[in-house]
């Protein structure tokens, strides 16, 4: 039983300091509803000592108005299409906008970290819920699929390799 | 004596209570080969690598061939780690690697896995066991098969012929008593060594939990009756009858015929079957002594002459339905191994028949005649039968150990099949045969409108919560739009928790869970 319950603490830990170092998250992890936000892409490792050749953003719905920031050394793509809703921007309605964001260039070797940022602005959503930005990071050996999106009564700790996410706040 | 029984229960309860309390196990966390893995050349190792330090019990590594390689397998430094050196010069081939480690709290835990040089891991013939395993545990089936049957049998004989009172009753008790230790030294040897064939300690609670444990126990209890009961026929008929009963009752508790369907008809054929062959068989030594002692025994022939008849009618009828349920198909039958032993079976069957007609018609009513003519050819007639009945015993013992028709046939469609749906895909789950051991795992994906979903991954774990074991991760292979397989070992029976990452495109993660229960 003491090793089992050591076993226990040492996954734990394991798995709490994976979180911490591992995963692409988001700089800011909360935001208001319908605000316009910074969205910082932290990068801190490749893929299994591989270093990182792409970062690919998939938009979701509700999410308008992206502007990507281009980065020496990286060529800036992006994806349009129709949205499945229609938005106002500035008094106008919008139906169609960026859905994809790629970063092509590098390589950023396994031992660096770097960010990759793009502006957008989020959807009117009640305060506490999760906008996800599921991002593909493809190295020269292999790709990381941050790509999990929750289940309800689940987190991102459930998996191992969770989409970066914003979290709705009250709007000011 | 009927303690035996009492003292047997107690040591399977106590076994239950042991097993049940140990919970942590140890889990293999990398295999290298990998199971499942294709190599172009042999490895120089197959190394096993745990959670936590493990006592390596055993580790075998069993060739194409079905043989096991020679050697031994070492264990790391820090004790979570086995290996096993490979010879030089593996052949090409499947190769099946099974193992049986305790980890720290004592509790065994075994698996295999499966790799191929040069080819697809495929089984190798015969791995499931030790080859010299399986003529054994005929052997032994027929043993206790023809020890219950004597026993049983030399009962109903001695009750239903001579009756109880005769002094062929007393002379009868010596065999009746041989006959029941018999059966019973080979029915506990045979339990035994089913446990052993299927896999060592850590399936002993499912055995002795099992019908064939349960069997047996009746089958003690009636032998413990017929041996109590020999000792004094004339007072304790009530015991030779009892235990007969009991003997003939544990037949249709276990086997292949017992879980053919349906079992309304299965059950009172085995019955049926099982008493008018115990009847024949166990009378065959009392004839031989009655012919021993003419013409003041040439009664107890007659009487029996007129009995078998109607055992042998009851026999041949029950058999026949019980073949007829077993073969399923019967056009599938003589090409089978199953259908190979029958044949010899019923071969021996029917020159036992053309005996018993002999007997019955030329050689008995010359007893009565000039007394004591037809005794010697009589009693050869019966050393004939007795060694006959070896044989067919023999042959059933061989058809308890291969699969009938009907199971092989009913293998393809088995296992356990589930669906799970998750943001409008629908995942067909099948697990088969969804036992312990390995298992192929298959998946059909449809969206709403029941069409395939062409997913670009689909990622199974599989954990066991009730048992601590952490997901084991397996990519299915894409055999079809919509269609996804992986051969995949579970090393423990449980509820197991399956997890399907379904990926769609790049982006589209959707995640399918279900629980799958996993029988030993």
């Amino acid at each position: 039983m003491r090793l089992s319950a050591a076993a226990a603490v040492a996954a734990a830990l394991i798995a709490a300091s994976a979180a911490a170092h591992a995963h692409v998250t988001l700089e800011t992890a909360k935001a208001p509803a319908g605000s316009t936000y910074k969205a910082v892409l932290r990068v801190g490792h490749g893929c299994k000592g591989s270093p990182t050749t792409a970062i690919r953003v998939r938009i979701p719905e509700g999410v308008i108005a992206v502007k990507p920031m281009p980065k020496p050394g990286w060529t800036l793509q992006t994806t349009e299409g129709p949205y499945s809703g229609s938005y106002t921007e500035h008094g106008r309605t919008v139906t169609r906008g960026i859905t994809e964001i790629t970063w092509t260039g590098g390589p950023l070797p396994d031992a660096w970290y770097d960010e990759f940022v793009f502006r957008a602005r989020l959807p009117d959503g009640a305060p506490g819920t999760a906008i996800h930005f599921p991002v593909v990071q493809d190295c020269e050996t292999g790709a990381h699929r941050w790509i999990a999106i929750p289940e309800p009564g689940k987190t991102a700790a459930d998996h191992d390799e969770p989409a970066p996410a914003v979290v709705l706040m009250p709007k000011p | 004596m009927a303690s035996l029984p009492l003292r047997l229960a107690l040591a399977c309860a106590l076994l239950l209570a042991l097993c049940a309390g140990a919970r942590a196990h140890a889990v293999p966390v990398e295999a290298i080969p990998a199971d499942g893995a294709v190599l172009t050349a042999p490895p120089a190792a197959v190394t096993l690598r745990f959670n936590e330090p493990v006592h390596l019990i055993a580790l075998r590594v069993i060739a194409p061939d079905g043989q096991p390689l020679p050697g031994t397998a070492e264990p790391g430094p820090d004790g979570t780690v086995v290996r096993f050196a490979l010879p030089a010069g593996a052949a090409d081939g499947g190769y099946l690697v099974s193992y049986r480690v305790t980890s720290a709290d004592g509790h065994p835990v075994g698996g295999s896995l499966a790799f191929g040089i040069g080819t697809a891991p495929v089984t190798p013939a015969g791995a499931a066991e030790a080859a010299p395993l399986r003529p054994l545990a005929a052997v032994l089936r027929a043993f206790h098969v023809g020890g219950v049957l004597a026993a049983a049998g030399g009962a109903l004989f001695v009750l239903l012929v001579p009756g109880r009172s005769h002094p062929l009753a007393g002379r009868v008790a010596p065999v009746l008593l041989a006959a029941a230790a018999v059966a019973a030294v080979a029915g506990v040897a045979a339990l035994i060594l089913h446990g052993v064939r299927l896999g060592g300690p850590e399936v002993w609670r499912a055995v002795l939990a099992g019908p064939p444990a349960r069997s047996l126990a009746v089958t003690l209890a009636g032998l413990a009756a017929i041996a109590a009961g020999a000792i004094r026929p004339d007072r304790a008929a009530a015991a030779l009858a009892g235990g007969a009963g009991l003997c003939v009752a544990a037949f249709a508790m276990t086997g292949h015929a017992a879980s053919a369907p349906p079992a309304w008809a299965a059950v009172p054929a085995i019955l049926l079957h099982t008493a008018a062959a115990a009847f024949w068989v166990g009378a065959l030594p009392p004839l031989a002594m009655a012919l021993a002692r003419l013409p003041a025994d040439a009664a107890v022939v007659g009487r029996f002459s007129a009995l078998a008849v109607g055992a042998v009618g009851v026999l041949v009828a029950a058999g026949a339905a019980l073949t007829v349920m077993q073969a399923g198909a019967i056009a599938a039958f003589p090409g089978t191994g199953y259908g190979g032993v029958w044949l010899v079976k019923v071969g021996l069957v029917a020159v036992l028949l053309t005996l018993a007609v002999l007997n019955r018609v030329v050689l008995t009513p010359r007893l009565t005649r000039p007394p004591g003519a037809g005794a010697g050819a009589l009693r050869r007639s019966i050393a004939a039968e007795l060694a006959l009945v070896a044989g067919i015993l023999a042959a059933t013992g061989w058809l308890t150990q291969t699969e009938p028709p009907r199971a092989t046939e009913a293998a393809a469609p088995a296992g356990v099949a589930l669906t799970a749906t998750a943001q409008g895909v629908t995942a067909a789950v099948r697990m088969h045969p969804g036992r312990v051991g390995p298992n192929r795992l298959g998946v059909t994906l449809t969206d709403a409108a029941g069409v395939p979903v062409d997913a670009a991954a689909v990622d199974a774990a599989l954990s066991l919560p009730e048992a601590g074991v952490e997901p084991l991760a397996r990519p299915l292979d894409r055999q079809e739009a919509g269609g996804y397989t992986a051969d995949l070992t579970l090393p423990l029976p449980g509820t197991w928790s399956l997890r399907l990452d379904v990926r769609i495109g790049d982006f589209d993660l959707v995640i399918l869970r279900t629980d799958i229960a996993v029988t030993p």
